[in-house]
């Protein structure tokens, strides 16, 4: 393999990462902040791509974005109204609103469940047609999808530091404390999702925008992956500094592309990806747990070695 | 004030596991009394504490506080004006955030997107220096690395860092080791006289039951079975309220909990 290649592979690894690092920002808030894991990640990551997707065919890549954002907050409420105000379990609300967004993703791609980009004028082609003439043309992409990492980290920081962030943090930490400090809990479980949702569809958009196509599988096991990448940043740092935390989650989602990428190199097949990402999640998750049970487990052992006299 | 009229409450009804805790149970509470309540297992005292600070909400009857009916009010629209203690030191407190931040969201000073400017620090570095556990100097450290002694003194901070209308002590001492228990008493008695707060607090200790406050209760099954204030209540001893127990409520105190001293 030439060094071109390898530049090649690492660039598109840092672009699908950088892309797919605003899911896992959107679980650093809803997982790791409010502490509710989301399963409507995958239809909303699918909704934010077709609605976006439309809205750039239809002339406005601008506009695509934000309507592409907004369809995800209000897919977020949704989920939110399920389980704050009609008592549905907060994992089968996300189920249910996933299971839903699938008709409604096709409804929104007009009855099809393949959209095509290829001639269509996205911020991506917007940005490459004016970078045309410098060097750093075939880097658009990458260019892009760090314009929106960093802002949507910039955001978290000053949003997590106000009032709103602090109670948002409190509701997943300690809900009783929550209630007794006069602030409602559904009302922050509903902003939080309402706030990550919007960055999972704005996540789909760009991948969808990105690769110049939707189909309706482009967010299937997206939630796994993107644990699996939050788990990996988890693993460099889990200190107290926010900031930090939301940087090295989006550090995550680009080890994970890096490592996969290389994984393909080596002829692991491409449909192993959704395993590999199970499998570092059920690994991160576990770990700690299976860890604390050791001693107990020695003893057992010891005083089955003791046998009848033990 | 606190008024309490006619509340009654029963809980699974029309189940094998109907229970009537209360039936007509009225209750008024001026401002500035320090009420302590004492009372064995199952009295009700924390139900009493549950039906005020809107955990559940009875069944019929009203609550007013300083004037205002606050029967059918959520419970988080309550704790605007009611600050709450439980046994547990873990409730009251978000272990994974910062003193600061716990102190930020009980404060509630300014807006949604407000946050904690220089000026809030010196308050909270003002007020913590009260409790004279150094915890003004770790403002920045989570609430997860303090002891439980530490935490129960720092809720009731939060609690009462706007004075409340009405302060919950619900055994608020009873899970910390005896010297820290002594200290976190001092502290409320403190805190209470500083504001003149209309406080309630249910404790298992006889003792600070006599020492506490300006009157007593002593709850059984529902009901108020002893109401002393004043120079009466000045007055009782421990073996006073053995007696008394045994007479209105026809048992012996459960002792097991209970401490003489």
């Amino acid at each position: 393999m030439d060094f071109g290649s390898i530049l090649t592979l690492g660039q598109t690894a840092l672009e699908l990462g950088l892309i797919s690092s605003l899911t896992v920002l959107a679980l650093f808030l809803s997982y790791s902040m409010l502490n509710v894991c989301d399963l409507s990640t995958d239809g909303c990551f699918t909704f934010g791509a077709a609605v976006g997707a439309v809205v750039a065919i239809s002339g406005h890549p601008y506009l695509s974005i934000v309507a592409a954002m907004c369809a995800g907050m209000l897919s977020g409420l949704i989920t939110a109204v399920l389980q704050t105000r009609m008592g549905i379990n907060s994992l089968l609300a996300g189920i249910i609103v996933n299971t839903g967004l699938y008709s409604v993703n096709i409804a929104v791609m007009g009855n099809s469940s393949l959209l095509n980009m290829n001639k269509t004028e996205t911020v991506f082609t917007k940005l490459k047609s004016s970078l045309s003439s410098t060097a750093f043309v075939s880097q658009y992409k990458i260019i892009i999808a760090f314009i929106a990492v960093a802002l949507v980290i910039l955001f978290l920081y000053f949003f997590l530091k106000t009032r709103l962030g602090l109670a948002i943090r409190a509701t997943g930490n300690n809900p009783a404390m929550v209630r007794s400090s006069s602030i409602n809990p559904v009302m922050t479980t509903t902003v939080g999702l309402i706030i990550s949702n919007s960055f999972t569809a704005l996540s789909g958009c760009l991948m969808a925008q990105a690769q110049k196509s939707v189909n309706i599988d482009i967010g299937s096991g997206v939630l796994t992956v993107a644990l699996a990448s939050l788990l990996i940043g988890n693993a460099f740092y889990s200190g107290s500094r926010i900031a930090l935390r939301a940087v090295f989650a989006s550090v995550g989602a680009i080890i994970f592309r890096i490592v996969y990428t290389l994984a393909l190199r080596f002829n692991m097949p491409a449909f192993m990806l959704k395993l590999v990402s199970s499998v570092i999640v059920i690994i991160a998750i576990s770990a700690p747990y299976i860890k604390s049970q050791i001693p107990m487990i020695k003893r057992r052992l010891a005083n089955r070695k003791g046998g009848l006299h033990a | 004030m606190l008024e309490i009229k006619n509340i009654s409450k029963t809980f699974n009804p029309g189940t094998i596991n109907e229970k009537q805790v209360f039936k007509d149970f009225s209750l008024t509470v001026k401002d500035s009394e320090f009420v302590t309540i004492i009372g064995a297992n199952g009295a009700g005292k924390s139900t009493l504490f549950n039906a005020i600070a809107g955990t559940f909400i009875t069944d019929s009857g009203t609550i007013e506080l300083d004037g205002k009916n606050i029967t059918l009010l959520s419970e988080y629209k309550r704790a605007r004006r009611i600050g709450r203690l439980f046994q547990d030191p873990m409730l009251g407190t978000a272990p994974g955030m910062t003193i600061e931040e716990n102190l930020t969201l009980a404060a509630g000073r300014g807006g949604w997107f407000s946050t904690i400017n220089r000026q809030d620090r010196e308050r909270f570095r003002e007020t913590l220096s009260e409790l004279k556990m150094g915890l003004e100097d770790k403002l920045t450290k989570p609430v997860g690395l303090l002891s439980g002694g530490q935490r129960q003194a720092l809720t009731l901070m939060m609690a009462t860092i706007n004075p409340p209308d009405l302060l919950l002590l619900d055994e608020h001492t009873a899970a910390l080791d005896p010297a820290t228990a002594e200290k976190v008493l001092q502290i409320t008695e403190r805190i209470v006289n500083k504001h003149s707060l209309t406080c309630l607090m249910i404790t298992h200790n006889m003792q600070s039951a006599l020492d506490l406050g300006s009157r007593i209760l002593m709850m059984d099954e529902g009901k108020v079975v002893f109401d002393s204030s004043g120079e009466e209540k000045s007055k009782l001893k421990i073996s006073d309220l053995l007696v008394l127990f045994k007479k209105r409520s026809g048992k012996t105190l459960d002792t097991d909990r209970i401490l003489l001293s």
